[in-house]
């Protein structure tokens, strides 16, 4: 999702802290109210959540599963209703008291826990958003009166560049103020854990636990739909034959060898498209509704064709051999043919095998 | 009229001449403007404009004491208030002309044409210099000061070549102080000769640059149109916004500002933006800006490699965009 035209109105601070060494809650510090920040601070604060959000590998957008009393959705729909500062901050504790009480892992980080609220696209649609950050450490220079530079050591920095030190919870309204939740709303989640392959640990009590959501049940016909287009714009791409079949086989490999648990058109076109054709890539996928952002590898609906790439001759001529096999075992070149008179092919193939034959029928 | 009685009067009446000098630079530079945009004023007008009052001693002087008397020599000295526009090309100076001739302000009169006195006396390389009269078309106030009809300033106009003559020559010269001899009027026309021929030289010069750079010189008056009506505010232009069009242009395609316009339309807030960032960074003051932001939305990564400038500067036009800036 891009987050264009992105403006924060409130901000408040909350903190949470890691459960006590016998499971107990420590309770959470609470604040009152907004944290006003100044406009290069803004811009820095928008910069995070930009990045964090759009277009990322690492940001998706979730289904929402539950809405009932005290889900994410319906946090978010409270304090968006609450019009003062104060009413609007207090409303706002909801989110780090629930958080508190759901990482129930001993070993979960405490942080600080941004709440926000604002508007988001054009037309222009609000949202709740929150964060969790966790504290690093760090240092700071500094002049001693002598004129030497001395270093002062900080442990309480957050929202650093570091984005894997935070996560970000995004609930936009995009329809009326009184439809039954959550009709109106979408969940944008963001979370560096959720390519790890242990998705099913680190990551879900945030987006499960804490705010209600859920992995889009559509994401095989995502994914599928990734493979068919990504495929499409790699065969009209003008590039020679060669380049096509690395690309192609990048592309096989992206989905069936890589480990990632999800699959993303930046990702997918920063590693492997030629630089020139990025954009082209990005708008095509747009056009064809691919969401941009992260997509749960889910191959259900494409296995078979990736069990085998096939190369098509024309006569019935055929190579084919499973994705994994291709970048390393085979070598596929195309010789131009000068003398070649009208009606014979103007280039030929020369197909390099790096082994021997072990069976023929 | 005594002397005294003469300096009495100057005494009285300097604070107008003042007011009106100040008020006919403003005029001045404010009938430019719009002739020379999307180029500031300030790079037009080569030398700071500086209305000056004549001192005492050289109003006296020359009101007295001068081998052509005057009738009335105090109404009749017309550069008791006298100011100087000096600009690079001798084509510059139609500009001023025309932006004094058309001020309703003053009524004007031009008392030295240097283009007239060349073809009148065209073996002789001297002084050249336009020289207007202004005079008040009516009772102003300016300042706190009336300025009364009929008051007049004398305008200079030259260029910065002519200047430089003028400097060396016209107080010792052209006037009797200093006895001048046929070594150095030689020399001084030998100068001026050259300083003409350089003259011409600059206006090829200018004409080959400008036909260089035409294509991107009428886009920068377009969008220097677009960023004032776009985004109500005016334009604080400087190179940064000739390496930005020499950047961006090619995202037109030759296509002109068209698709910018309907980027702006379709995205709405982008005006808005701009407008709110401009209040503090010079970039965002910039015209070629809008063109940016339309090549931002349209293609991240090959808006990104062609940002000329620090990457960080960037940002904030990807982060209103939405879109992550790539490495």
């Amino acid at each position: 999702m891009a987050l264009e035209n992105l403006k924060v109105d409130r901000i408040v601070l909350h903190e949470v802290f890691r459960r006590l060494y016998n499971g107990d809650i420590a309770p959470p510090t609470l604040s009152g109210q907004p944290a006003p920040l100044q406009a290069e601070a803004m811009d820095a604060f928008k910069e995070r959540v930009v990045e964090a959000m759009g277009n990322s590998s690492q940001s998706m957008e979730m289904d929402i599963a539950v809405s009932t009393a005290d889900s994410g959705v319906e946090i978010a729909a409270s304090v968006l209703a609450k019009t003062t500062d104060a009413a609007f901050s207090t409303e706002s504790q909801r989110y780090p008291t629930k958080l508190a009480g759901v990482q129930i892992a001993k070993n979960l980080p405490g942080g600080v826990v941004i709440v926000f609220t604002g508007t988001v696209g054009s037309p222009a649609q609000p949202f709740v958003g929150v964060i969790k950050a966790e504290t690093q450490t760090g240092f700071r220079r500094q002049v001693t009166s002598g004129g030497a530079i001395g270093a002062q050591f900080i442990n309480d920095l957050f929202l650093t560049p570091a984005a894997k030190l935070y996560k970000i919870g995004l609930f936009i309204r995009e329809g009326k103020a009184d439809a039954p939740l959550p009709d109106a709303w979408r969940a944008h989640i963001y979370d560096n854990q959720m390519t790890l392959g242990n998705r099913e640990g680190a990551a879900r009590y945030f987006y499960e636990a804490f705010l209600g959501c859920r992995f889009p049940v559509n994401s095989a016909a995502q994914t599928k739909a990734f493979f068919d287009y990504t495929r499409d714009f790699i065969t009209e791409l003008n590039v020679p034959p060669e380049k096509k079949n690395d690309l192609l086989t990048s592309l096989y490999t992206y989905l069936k060898v890589d480990q990632a648990p999800t699959i993303q058109v930046n990702a997918f076109s920063t590693s492997y498209l030629p630089e020139g054709a990025r954009d082209d890539y990005r708008d095509f996928m747009k056009q064809k509704k691919v969401p941009l952002t992260a997509i749960q590898k889910d191959l259900a609906q494409i296995g078979s064709s990736l069990r085998l790439r096939k190369v098509n001759f024309p006569n019935s001529i055929r190579l084919q051999a499973p994705p994994e096999v291709f970048k390393d075992k085979i070598k596929i070149e195309t010789v131009p043919q000068k003398d070649a008179k009208p009606g014979q092919p103007g280039a030929w193939t020369i197909i390099t095998v790096k082994d021997r034959i072990s069976d023929q029928e | 009229m005594t002397e005294d009685e003469f300096l009495q009067r100057w005494a009285q009446e300097r604070p107008m001449y003042e007011a009106w000098g100040r008020f006919v630079t403003r005029r001045i530079i404010e009938q430019i403007r719009p002739a020379v945009a999307p180029l500031s004023t300030d790079l037009f007008i080569r030398i700071p404009i500086q209305p000056r009052v004549k001192s005492d001693g050289s109003f006296v002087a020359k009101a007295f004491y001068r081998s052509k008397p005057y009738k009335n020599p105090f109404d009749d000295v017309t550069d008791k208030v006298g100011l100087r526009v000096v600009v690079l090309l001798p084509s510059d100076i139609a500009t001023v002309g025309s932006a004094i001739e058309k001020c309703p302000d003053w009524e004007y009169s031009k008392d030295r044409d240097y283009e007239e006195e060349r073809d009148a006396k065209p073996f002789v390389f001297g002084y050249q210099s336009d020289h207007y009269i202004v005079r008040c078309s009516q009772d102003r106030d300016e300042g706190g000061v009336t300025v009364k009809v009929g008051t007049p300033c004398e305008v200079q106009v030259r260029t910065i070549l002519q200047h430089a003559h003028s400097e060396l020559t016209h107080d010792t010269i052209y006037k009797p102080s200093v006895m001048q001899t046929p070594s150095m009027e030689r020399a001084a026309a030998k100068s001026m000769a050259l300083l003409e021929a350089t003259g011409d030289y600059f206006e090829k010069l200018a004409e080959e640059i400008k036909h260089a750079v035409g294509p991107n010189k009428t886009l920068a008056e377009e969008f220097d149109e677009l960023y004032r009506t776009e985004v109500g505010a005016a334009p604080d232009t400087t190179k940064a916004n000739g390496f930005l069009l020499e950047a961006y242009a090619p995202v037109l395609a030759g296509g002109g500002t068209s698709a910018l316009s309907a980027f702006l339309a379709e995205n709405a807030f982008v005006k808005e933006k701009v407008k709110d960032r401009a209040r503090s960074r010079i970039l965002f003051r910039q015209p070629a800006i809008l063109l940016v932001y339309m090549a931002v939305s349209r293609k991240p990564h090959d808006a990104a490699s062609r940002w000329p400038f620090t990457p960080s500067d960037a940002k904030p036009i990807y982060t209103d965009l939405g879109e992550v800036m790539p490495d």
